[in-house]
């Protein structure tokens, strides 16, 4: 009898293994995907991503191969000419100002990261492969632009991305589209301006960031610096519907 | 007695096996490859997608910016480039909002709601508009590729806040007032549908907010420049080569 008690109790043990084992490779299977170890899948995307960023640089080192050869002609025309010179220096006023330049200065980086795990999880929200609460909350980000404009923000970007007076921010599925590129937590915007200033219009009791980080529990971190680079805008807008109004006819 | 003992010994032979090849095979895991958490991988991904992205844009960038040298040669070789250089002037005015411009578009009115009686949404002030309301409008036109907007005669420019100050709501550093007639040049279908579809943000407004919501197609929209100009007081142009 004795004999049969402990059996017993080794085939409990057993069963309870069994089930513990296959709970764990049922998470990770549901999570990275059926037939990856994470290790496995984080290298393959590691790898894909060098690529991509290997292609990228190409591109813009072609993008500023011609750039160079515009400039060249600009300055040979601008040494003979002052009126070309003064030309030159309202087009890049203007290009400054719509985002075709890269540019430094003084201001503001602004980290936005989800919640720990754990808090998603504790409101019963799924994470099957990536729920994002910024993209539920994405208009947050706009808010947070127009607040670094109220500071007179001369240049600010999103991820890396310029925002320019056409940037949108559009939430698709788990994650944001902004300049027709997706973009995923942590959201980092970049801010040129007074960093006391740009710091002060966000930083208030009840204030945009206060809601974020004490309510939403976002992660939140903020920088002053003294040099940010900011790049320029690598889209092209084409102009369909607008037309200038030409007040000389 | 004695086959009692000889089983419970295989018993824990074999347990012990077991353990033994469990830990080695988890620590060969963890030998080879440090711990990935599923946060990093749900953020390479994300990468992944913004990289092929960019790549597309920088293509078409590349394409534009070879029109331009091309032109530039063209008039280098006459002797006189000002014209390419005031042309570019005038495209980058109109593409930033320093001209006035004109467009099939539509005009969108936003106004409080005229309910009078206090209720569950009322007493928390949703149903008069909110800079937000406002923001999210804007941004619903740009998804749209709405080319240029103003409200109540303010150029949405890339500085632009639209920002609450109580009874008003701040725009370009002005301060305009309810209702709100928002003007957007682009395709009107898309632009319309956009806020008065059936899922567009303008109808959520005005069924769940009160909303006075009204808008209209129109061939010609003329929307004029920012009145104010650049100032730079921080930013620089970031020389070349660094």
């Amino acid at each position: 009898m004795k004999n049969f008690s402990s059996k017993f109790a080794l085939g409990i043990v057993c069963v309870i293994l069994g089930i513990i084992l296959t709970i764990q490779y049922k998470t990770v299977n549901k999570t990275v995907g059926i037939g990856y170890l994470p290790t496995q899948k984080s290298k393959e995307l590691s790898i894909e991503l060098k690529k991509l960023q290997d292609d990228k640089d190409k591109l813009l080192n072609e993008l500023n191969n011609v750039e160079s050869k515009i400039k060249k002609y600009e300055d040979e025309a601008s040494e003979e000419n002052v009126y070309i010179d003064e030309l030159r220096k309202e087009l890049e006023k203007y290009k400054m100002f719509a985002g075709y330049l890269d540019v430094e200065g003084p201001g503001l980086v602004i980290t936005v990261d989800e919640p720990s795990m754990n808090i998603v999880y504790g409101e019963d929200l799924s994470f099957d492969g990536g729920y994002s609460l910024i993209v539920e909350y994405y208009d947050y980000i706009l808010t947070i632009i127009s607040n670094l404009n109220i500071a007179d923000a001369e240049a600010i970007s999103v991820n890396g991305l310029r925002y320019t007076g056409f940037s949108e921010l559009l939430s698709i599925g788990n994650h944001l589209n902004f300049n027709g590129v997706s973009i995923g937590a942590p959201i980092e915007i970049k801010a040129i301006g007074s960093p006391e200033e740009l710091e002060s219009a966000l930083i208030y009791k009840g204030g945009i960031l206060d809601i974020m980080e004490n309510d939403l529990d976002f992660k939140i971190k903020i920088t002053r610096q003294e040099n940010i680079k900011i790049p320029k805008y690598t889209g092209v807008k084409d102009l369909r519907y607008l037309k200038p109004v030409n007040n000389n006819d | 007695m004695k086959k009692n003992i000889f089983s419970s010994i295989a018993v824990l032979i074999l347990s012990i096996t077991l353990g033994v090849l469990l830990s080695s095979q988890f620590k060969n895991d963890l030998d080879e490859n440090s711990f990935v958490s599923l946060n990093s991988i749900v953020s390479l991904k994300n990468e992944i997608l913004k990289n092929r992205d960019e790549i597309e844009s920088i293509r078409k960038s590349i394409n534009s910016k070879k029109d331009e040298l091309v032109k530039l040669e063209a008039a280098h070789d006459k002797g006189d480039i000002s014209k390419v250089l005031i042309d570019e002037i005038d495209k980058l005015k109109t593409l930033t909002g320093f001209e006035d411009v004109w467009g099939p578009g539509i005009y969108i009115t936003v106004a409080d709601s005229d309910e009078t009686n206090y209720s569950e949404y009322s007493q928390e002030y949703y149903d008069i508009v909110h800079d937000i309301y406002l923001t999210n409008i804007i941004n619903e036109l740009k998804i749209e590729g709405a080319e240029a907007i103003s409200v109540n005669g303010q150029r949405i420019m890339p500085t632009s806040e639209i920002n609450c100050g109580g009874p008003v709501i701040r725009i370009n550093k002005r301060s305009i007032t309810n209702p709100f007639i928002i003007k957007a040049i682009g395709d009107p279908k898309k632009l319309y549908n956009a806020i008065s579809g059936p899922n567009g943000y303008g109808t959520f407004l005005k069924e769940y907010y009160n909303l006075n919501i009204k808008t209209q197609i129109s061939d010609y929209i003329y929307i004029s420049k920012h009145d104010k100009d650049i100032k730079f007081d921080y930013v620089i142009k970031t020389k070349e080569g660094e």
